[in-house]
C-alpha cells in the first residue's frame, strides 16, 4: 500500500493510518465515506437537521483529531466512528430537554431501514441483517429499554419515566437485554466487524 | 468528594451497565473505574457490553447530510492549528525531510492555487514526506537491515527520508499461501510499532483475522479485516514485544491459515 494511492478503495483501517499523519486525500475519502453513516446517527439522536448536523461535522473533527488513538483490536473503524458520534450526540443532547421518543417507531422506521451504499452493503450488510434479527429476538420491553439507554443514553430512571414503570423494573429490562443480545451474539458466532 | 467503598462486583452491578451505556454519574464513574482497575471479571464485561452496544450502531440509517456539509467539515479542519506528526500518546515522533515528488490530492491542490499559506499546507507538505517514507518502505525487502530484495510498483523516488536524523527503514515479510507470495507485511519500527499487510490474489472473500505466533506457539490476534478485493490493505499497531513473535498468519473465521509469513521475525 502506498499512501499516493488513496483512493475510495482504500480500507477503513488504512485511511485512518493515512489521515493520523494528516495526508489531506485520506482526510477528504474518509469524511465522503463516513459522513452519511455520522449523519445518519446524529439525526436519528437528535431528531433536529441543524443540531445533527453540528452533532456531525463535530464529531468528525475528533475523530480526525484522535485518528492515531484507534485500535483496530478493539473493534471496526465503523464502529470506533459511530460510538464517537453516539457519545457526541448524547452529550449534545442531554443538554437539551431530552425530547420524547418512541422506541419501537425507531426500531420500526429507522433501524430496520434498507437505505444503504451498495458499498456500505459489502461491509456491513450481513452485519445489519444478524443485528436486526438479534434485536427481533428480544422481548419488546427489553428492545425498547435497550434502545432508550443506546441510542438515546437514557438512563435507567428516565427510561423509567418514560415507560412508566418502577425503577427496578427498567433496570431489569436493561440488564436482560443486554445479556439476550449477547446470548444472541454468542449463539451466532457474531463478531463485531 | 464522597467515596465509595471498593465491593464485590454485585456491590456494582447498576453502576456496571450505566457505565456500559455511557450514562453512568461522573463521580460514582470514578469509583467504578478503581474497581475495573482491580476486577478482571468487570473490565470482561465491560468490554464485551460496550463492543455489543458498538455494535447495534451499525443499525442507524445512512442519511444523506445537507448540500455543503463536507466542504464546510474539511474546512473546519483546515482551520484546525497545524499540528506536528504525532504518535497515539501525542508525543512527537519525528521531523520529516524529504524531495519526493508524489501526486498531491484535491485540497493540497486547492491549498496551492489559493496560494495560501494556510496550515493545511504545512501539514500537506509534511503527509507528502510521510509519502516518501511509505514508498520507500513499499519499495525493499529489508531483513535486519539488510536489503534482501524489491517489490515493484513504486511510483516515485524519494531521494532521502530522515526521522531524528535516521534513515527510516521498514522490515518487510512476504506472506505466502502454498509456496505462492499473496502479499507482503511491512513493519514500522519507532516508539510504536505499525504494520501494514498488503493482500493480492487472495481467493477467499470475506473477513480474516492476522495474528503473531509466539515462540511458544500462542497466538497474539492484532484484529479482522475484511477480504473484499483482488487488492485489500491493513494497518494496525504492533503490540510491545512483537518482534520476539515467529511469524504473520493470517486465518479465515474457521481457523483456516489463508497466509504466514516465509522469514522468520
Amino acid at each position: 500500500m502506498e499512501f499516493d494511492e488513496i483512493s475510495p478503495e482504500t480500507t477503513d483501517e488504512t485511511l485512518l493510518l493515512a489521515m493520523a499523519q494528516g495526508i489531506p486525500e485520506a482526510i477528504t475519502v474518509f469524511v465522503r465515506r463516513f459522513q452519511r453513516r455520522v449523519y445518519g446517527l446524529a439525526l436519528m439522536i437528535a431528531n433536529d437537521e441543524p443540531l445533527a448536523e453540528e452533532i456531525a461535522q463535530e464529531s468528525l473533527l475528533k475523530i480526525w483529531r484522535h485518528a492515531a488513538m484507534y485500535d483496530p483490536r478493539r473493534g471496526s473503524v465503523t464502529s470506533w466512528v459511530l460510538t464517537i458520534t453516539r457519545h457526541v450526540a448524547i452529550d449534545r443532547v442531554r443538554v437539551r430537554t431530552l425530547p420524547r421518543v418512541d422506541p419501537e417507531a425507531l426500531y420500526r422506521d429507522e433501524l430496520q431501514s434498507d437505505n444503504r451504499s451498495p458499498e456500505e452493503e459489502v461491509v456491513v450488510g450481513d452485519s445489519v441483517e444478524f443485528l436486526r434479527y438479534a434485536l427481533e429476538q428480544l422481548p419488546p420491553e427489553q428492545r425498547r429499554a435497550l434502545i432508550l439507554a443506546s441510542f438515546y443514553g437514557r438512563t435507567a430512571n428516565e427510561i423509567a419515566v418514560d415507560e412508566s414503570i418502577p425503577l427496578g423494573t427498567a433496570k431489569t429490562r436493561i440488564r436482560s437485554g443486554l445479556r439476550n443480545l449477547r446470548k444472541q451474539f454468542t449463539a451466532e458466532g457474531y463478531l463485531n466487524p | 468528594m464522597k467515596r465509595f467503598p471498593t465491593r464485590d462486583c454485585e456491590y456494582f452491578d447498576d453502576d456496571r451497565v450505566a457505565f456500559i451505556f455511557g450514562n453512568l454519574d461522573p463521580e460514582r464513574a470514578l469509583n467504578f473505574e478503581q474497581h475495573l482497575g482491580e476486577c478482571e471479571r468487570c473490565r470482561g464485561e465491560v468490554a464485551v457490553g460496550s463492543s455489543d452496544i458498538d455494535a447495534l450502531m451499525l443499525l442507524a440509517p445512512e442519511v444523506d447530510p445537507p448540500i455543503g456539509f463536507e466542504e464546510r467539515v474539511l474546512s473546519s479542519i483546515a482551520a484546525e492549528p497545524s499540528t506536528l506528526l504525532q504518535n497515539e500518546r501525542g508525543q512527537r515522533i519525528g521531523e520529516l525531510t524529504t524531495s519526493c515528488h508524489a501526486p498531491v490530492g484535491r485540497l493540497s491542490r486547492r491549498s496551492r492555487a489559493n496560494g495560501s499559506r494556510h496550515p493545511y499546507r504545512q501539514r500537506s507538505r509534511l503527509a507528502l514526506s510521510m509519502v516518501g517514507v511509505v514508498v520507500i518502505a513499499i519499495g525493499s525487502f529489508v531483513i535486519g537491515g539488510s536489503v534482501i530484495g524489491r517489490l515493484g510498483g513504486s511510483s516515485s523516488s524519494p531521494k532521502s527520508v530522515t526521522v531524528h536524523g535516521r534513515a527510516l527503514a521498514p522490515l518487510v515479510v512476504s506472506l505466502t499461501s502454498a509456496r505462492s507470495d499473496i502479499g507482503s507485511a511491512a513493519i514500522y519500527q519507532g516508539s510504536t510499532a505499525w504494520m501494514i499487510v498488503d493482500l493480492t490474489n487472495v481467493k477467499d472473500r470475506g473477513y480474516v483475522r492476522c495474528r503473531l505466533t509466539e515462540p511458544d506457539g500462542s497466538a497474539v490476534d492484532l484484529g479482522r479485516f475484511f477480504v473484499a478485493r483482488s487488492h485489500t490493505s491493513w494497518a494496525t499497531p504492533l503490540p510491545a514485544g512483537w518482534s520476539h513473535a515467529r511469524e504473520i498468519e493470517i486465518v479465515t473465521s474457521n481457523g483456516r491459515v489463508v497466509a504466514t509469513s516465509h522469514v522468520k521475525l
